[in-house]
């Protein structure tokens, strides 16, 4: 494969890169981006993983077996507690401003020397990151052009003559041109966002192809990769005995740490966030990512063992492995995954740096040196822009005479073991209000102090800069100051390193706290930081600022570096929100002088903010009785509001009990009206009936006396129906308001049934029904506690029931009586048309039968099954129906049987008599 | 988010520390359905970490729109 092929191939992925990023931010975000945003969160997590990861995870695999996996095992392990951690560190951002971690800690300690040294150690502790990842594209690059050829000498190439220089420069001028174009830094970059997202797809899938390639393709499967495999190559995989511990654990601590702290993790996971429940999928999509891009490690490890032996360098395995079996073009796409790992590490990463480097050491030099008036916004950018340069050269400078000597992972592992070392001041920030200033300036120096003598230094004895005595007697012969096993503690180095520096760290960030008392400001923010849930609405008032500032003289600085327009506009915004900021002296207050100061952080990051603002007045030093009195406010707003929102629920919920009980009182007037308008119509049917044999009877004297007695047989009838339906209205309506108490007594279902079928026996007779009975005669002895009156009336309503609706021709009424658990179970069923399924639950309801239209005219009154359900109810039982159309009707009536009695115990004493 | 779902993350970041350690790490050891029984254990820890925190939060954005 050409040199100029795989260049063109890596140019147009980079042009690819720019122009989606570059698509995105021209546009304003559309509603289609902000439904995309969450996954371009999620999906921009992974810029994690880098080079280190395509190639170095396989590399490491192949020699240390599974050690490798314990970078993305922390990860993995942090993401429950995104929520509780990184969603407070976001809201601190958000609240105050801040974009990178220095501004983090600095903004909280309130110390521009934090800033200064944090930012200073962040750059010397990242660079030789970014450096592995310039070894990487340029080791992949040659190893892609000469087949494995010349990987191994690439140490001796001339600078002018090395690839990674040109890299350095092409991904230097996108950030310069593209990242740093606009001077605020808090506004997200949404293309770069999406870019690092795109970048995370490309990597994944081409590594999984090779991964694929290797275990299916050139293997059969898994089984088969593992089985051709020798017990020596196999043990690193399959026994887990000999890992773990010590090693294992602090690798996971510094890849726990790694995953929030890292610049670029931090840039993309907390400047770059929109919205606080992105982390919710980010916190599953990670993982996810994290185990795919994983799967095929060690396959591939393994795969290289077995096909290339020790021939080939193990963190070329991912390359050698396509491109040595004749496969080309899936050896240009796994360089293209590896390029997009590098270079989306190395854009971010710089980004980040370059906003420490720039806004907490180079502006604040320019403001401390009274040069405020210069500070323009063209000056900022500049700064960023110069930072850049600044942190490539190093990088490349690190690469070119350090990085080359060392495998990949190692010289990350150092980063790693750096950026441990904020996790103290920061989750002291985050937790610990006794922090200060102190503890966290000796607990930084500390700590990056030890994290140089032991792990920074022997790379310096490798390199050969100093003499190898260095790491065997330990310096000037003095064994227990030996870098690697310092205090003659023996452990791996990079445990060792990372244990004695976090150590130092954490004792010296304590015992600074402890003993230095905090300033009035420092409790302030400190305050700020721990109840930042508190303080998100109102922010600017709750920051004291003591001084005299001339208003002319802050909006100058403003106007200077926002611009014009955005001044102006910020100023109306301000004035429209809380008032005219200046006295009758044309002093500002302090809640404007905090407003401005969120806004220049914006641009120039907190510490020159913070600079600039005192370099203008005369600041007056707060008292910590002010601050105990904002504390003190801020404890009776927060609760005032608790109180105000816990008053709201409650009358949300009030309201919304107001509003279900309106309409079940609207419901009930409906049902009252339905129920007055069809009572009247059942009254006047038999009132127009009796009228017009009334009048007959009294215009016609020539009836025969056998049609008159028919005439009052009939009046008589319907005056009858009437009294029964005025009888059963006020019954129904008594059980309904509860006005009539059912007696609660000892009574025997089965024979008030019996009563029952006794009474309606000669009607049933007179109408030849067939009445069929299964009653269990043991049964009888069955006892419930009721009303026997009421339910007897329930009974004779079902009977008469079933008698209305039998078969014409061959009428049949069955009457069954069971117990079954702890239910007597009494059914009445009878052979006629049935009941429709859609009225099955509607002939319950009042007047039922009257109402519908689909029937002839009713028999009865229309009240007799509600009113029999009201019955059972009231005897804590139900009755249901069951029919099929055409095939008869089964009423079914449940009562609890009395207790004391069980129904299986009823059985089996009938049975044992 | 309720403090119940906040103590389930905690409890879930316990876990997955102790899952991913010694000594539990240990258990598994030597081939298992042909593949190293590790790669299986850590797999699926793994995806019972995933699984949950894809719950947990399921849960509470269920519970909002409510």
């Amino acid at each position: 494969m050409t040199g100029t092929l795989v260049i063109l191939m890596a140019l147009a992925y980079l042009a690819f890169l720019f122009s989606l990023a570059y698509v995105i931010d021209r546009k304003p975000p559309g509603a289609t981006f902000k439904k995309w945003a969450v996954w371009i969160y999620a999906l921009a997590l992974p810029v994690y993983c880098t080079a280190w990861t395509f190639y170095g995870s396989v590399g490491k695999a192949a020699v240390d077996g599974w050690s490798f996996l314990t970078i993305y095992l922390g990860p993995v392990i942090m993401m429950p507690l995104l929520w509780l951690v990184v969603r407070k560190i976001i809201r601190i951002c958000k609240v105050q401003n801040l974009n990178t971690l220095p501004d983090f800690i600095s903004s909280r300690y309130n110390s521009v020397t934090l800033s200064v040294i944090s930012s200073v150690f962040m750059v010397v502790g990242i660079i030789p990151y970014i450096s592995i990842q310039l070894k990487a594209i340029k080791q992949s690059f040659e190893f892609l052009v000469t087949k494995g050829e010349v990987a191994e000498t690439t140490s001796a190439s001339l600078v002018l003559t090395d690839s990674a220089l040109y890299l350095s420069i092409i991904l230097g001028l996108f950030i310069i041109l593209f990242v740093f174009r606009s001077v605020e830094t808090t506004g997200q970059h949404r293309g770069l966002m999406a870019a690092i997202a795109m970048d995370s797809v490309v990597k994944l899938l081409a590594f999984m192809a090779v991964g694929i390639f290797v275990t299916y393709f050139l293997f059969d499967g898994f089984a088969d990769l593992f089985s051709k495999a020798d017990e020596q190559l196999l043990l690193p995989f399959v026994d887990m005995t000999g890992i773990g511990g010590l090693d294992w654990f602090f690798l996971l601590l510094l890849s726990m740490s790694a995953i929030v702290l890292l610049p670029r993790q931090f840039q993309v996971m907390v400047a770059e966030n929109t919205d606080e429940n992105h982390l919710k999928k980010a916190a599953w999509v990670f993982p996810a990512y994290l185990l795919l891009i994983n799967l095929f490690v060690v396959p591939v490890a393994l795969g290289g063992q077995l096909l290339l032996g020790g021939s080939i360098d193990p963190d070329s395995y991912v390359l050698a492995l396509p491109l040595l079996f004749d496969k080309p073009m899936l050896a240009l796409i796994t360089f293209l995954g590896g390029f997009s790992a590098a270079t989306g590490m190395i854009i971010v990463s710089v980004t980040s740096l370059s906003l420490m480097l720039s806004n907490n050491v180079i502006l604040p030099i320019i403001a401390r040196k009274g040069l405020q008036s210069s500070l323009r916004s063209g000056v900022a950018v500049r700064a960023r822009q110069i930072a850049v340069v600044i942190i490539m050269l190093f990088a490349f400078f690190y690469y070119s005479y350090i990085a080359d000597l060392f495998p990949l992972v190692s010289i990350g592992l150092i980063s790693f073991a750096a950026i441990i070392q904020f996790a103290p001041s920061v989750l002291g920030a985050l937790f610990w209000k006794d922090a200060n200033r102190q503890g966290a300036i000796w607990g930084l120096v500390a700590g990056f102090g030890i994290w140089f003598y032991t792990l920074v230094i022997p790379t310096m004895v490798v390199v050969g800069w100093l003499p190898e005595s260095v790491l065997v007697d330990g310096p000037f012969g003095i064994s227990w100051l030996n870098p690697q096993a310092l205090f003659g503690l023996q452990m791996e180095p990079l445990s060792h390193g990372a244990f004695w520096s976090l150590l130092f760290n954490v004792l010296l960030f304590l015992a600074g706290s402890l003993s230095r008392a905090q300033s009035a400001k420092e409790r302030n923010m400190a305050e700020l930081y721990a109840g930042i849930y508190n303080y998100a609405t109102m922010r600017d008032e709750k920051i004291l600022w003591k001084g005299e500032m001339v208003f002319n003289d802050l909006v100058q600085v403003s106007r200077n570096l926002l611009g014009e327009k955005r001044s102006k506009e910020t100023v109306s915004h301000y004035i429209k929100q809380f008032g005219k900021p200046v006295n009758g002296h044309g002093q500002v207050d302090a809640r404007f002088v905090n407003y401005t100061q969120r806004l220049l952080s914006g641009v120039v990051g907190s510490t020159s903010a913070r600079v600039l603002i005192s370099s203008l007045a005369k600041e007056e030093e707060i008292e910590l009785k002010e601050v105990v009195k904002l504390l003190k406010e801020t404890s009776e707003t927060s609760k005032l509001n608790s109180q105000l929102r816990l008053q709201s629920l409650e009358l949300k919920r009030k309201t919304e009990e107001l509003l279900s009980a309106n309409d079940r009182l609207k419901d009930i007037d409906k049902e009252k009206d339905d129920f007055i308008s069809t009572v009247t119509h059942e009254l006047r049917t038999p009132l127009t009936a009796i009228k017009a044999f009334v009048e007959i009877l009294q215009d016609h004297a020539d009836v025969s006396p056998e049609e008159q007695h028919q005439f009052l047989q009939t009046i008589n009838d319907e005056i009858d129906r009437m009294s029964r339906l005025i009888d059963q209205v006020l019954d129904l309506e008594k059980l309904e308001s509860g006005v009539i108490t059912m007696a609660r007594e000892p009574v025997y279902p089965v024979q008030i049934m019996k009563t029952c079928l006794d009474g309606m026996r000669p009607m049933l007779e007179s109408k030849s029904i067939q009445l069929v009975t299964q009653v269990e005669e043991q049964l009888e002895a069955c006892e419930i506690m009721g009303d026997a009156d009421r339910l007897k009336q329930a009974f004779l309503n079902l009977i008469s029931n079933a008698a209305k609706y039998t078969l014409e021709g061959q009428p049949l009424i069955e009457v069954a009586i069971a117990a079954k658990e702890e239910m007597l179970e009494l059914s009445v069923t009878d052979n006629g048309k049935g009941i429709q399924p859609e009225n099955q639950e509607r002939i319950f309801e009042k007047f039922f039968q009257a109402r519908d239209q689909t029937r002839k005219k009713p028999k009865g009154t229309g009240l007799g099954l509600p009113i029999t359900r009201k019955i059972i109810e009231l005897h804590g039982g139900n009755i249901s129906v069951f029919s099929e159309w055409g095939n008869g009707a089964v009423f079914t009536i449940r009562i609890p049987i009395y207790a004391e009695v069980e129904p299986q115990e009823i059985l089996e004493k009938a049975e044992h008599e | 988010m309720n403090s119940k779902v906040k103590t389930g993350l905690f409890v879930i970041f316990l876990l997955s520390l102790l899952f991913f350690n010694q000594p539990l790490l240990g258990i598994a050891s030597g081939l298992s359905l042909g593949v190293p029984a590790p790669m299986i254990y850590l797999g699926l820890v793994w995806l019972v970490v995933i699984v949950l925190m894809r719950w947990s939060f399921s849960k509470t954005d269920q519970k909002k729109e409510r």
